[in-house]
């Protein structure tokens, strides 16, 4: 069953040395699909965490904070954080 | 070679339980407070010895739990480490980086690692270890003669 929305996550910075990820980086999902052809690298540390968040804007149910998009980061403490941004994304838009 | 010269977690075979303490809160948290702990032997939350659990930082350690419990160096998975303490932090940067706002806050949390011996493990699961061994057997027996070539 195709999902309400496609989830968009982007980096949208990096605020330490990082191999995985740059600023800018976007994966793109289709619920539960990941549309390789128009996502960059997908760090497995930090997919975990964000397909939490992913079941929830495929559906159209933002989290958050009201009037901000919903910011995430990744757990390490040695590299990074990432700071994540998750939106979800119409359809048509991606046609 | 000298013992301080090996390597630190060598052995894949050897266990280790993890604590994972609050460490430092980033202002507020609605499920820590400072010092709270959650306790693992692999692959389970031991909650006689678990203040909290919060879903979502479960999910921002699901990654770590195995390799952190079966000895990899912290190092190696991105992590920082103090000695023989490691760091991990919650995925909200809400609390410690104010230009990323969030409804919530950030919590830093400090990895214990404490060596286990079976009979450890025992303390806190029942398990009959001769019987499983002959129940891997035979699905070892099963598995190779099914996809013998």
């Amino acid at each position: 069953m195709d999902k309400k929305f496609l989830v968009e996550i982007e980096v949208v910075d990096v605020l330490g040395p990082c191999p995985h990820h740059k600023k800018g980086d976007k994966i793109l999902v289709d619920e539960p699909s990941v549309i390789t052809s128009k996502s960059g690298n997908i760090c497995s540390r930090a997919f975990p965490m964000l397909s939490t968040f992913i079941m929830c804007f495929s559906e159209g149910i933002e989290t958050g904070l009201q009037g901000v998009p919903l910011l995430v980061k990744c757990p390490a403490t040695a590299e990074g954080p990432v700071i994540f941004k998750v939106s979800k994304k119409a359809r048509e838009e991606e046609k | 070679m000298k013992d301080s010269a090996k390597p630190k977690y060598e052995s894949e075979k050897f266990r280790y339980k993890l604590e994972i303490v609050a460490k430092k809160i980033y202002p507020m948290c609605p499920i820590y407070k400072k010092g709270d702990k959650m306790t693992i032997v692999e692959p389970a939350i031991i909650p006689e010895e678990t203040d909290a659990i919060c879903l979502s930082f479960l999910a921002d350690l699901i990654p770590y739990y195995r390799g952190l419990s079966r000895g990899i160096d912290p190092k190696r998975m991105g992590l920082k480490t103090e000695g023989d303490l490691a760091y991990i932090g919650c995925h909200d940067p809400g609390g410690q980086y104010p230009d990323y706002p969030t409804d919530g806050g950030t919590v830093l949390f400090e990895i214990r690692r404490i060596p286990l011996t079976l009979e450890d493990i025992k303390k806190y699961r029942e398990f009959d270890l001769k019987e499983m061994e002959k129940t891997w057997a035979e699905r070892r027996k099963r598995y190779q003669e099914k996809h013998k070539k």
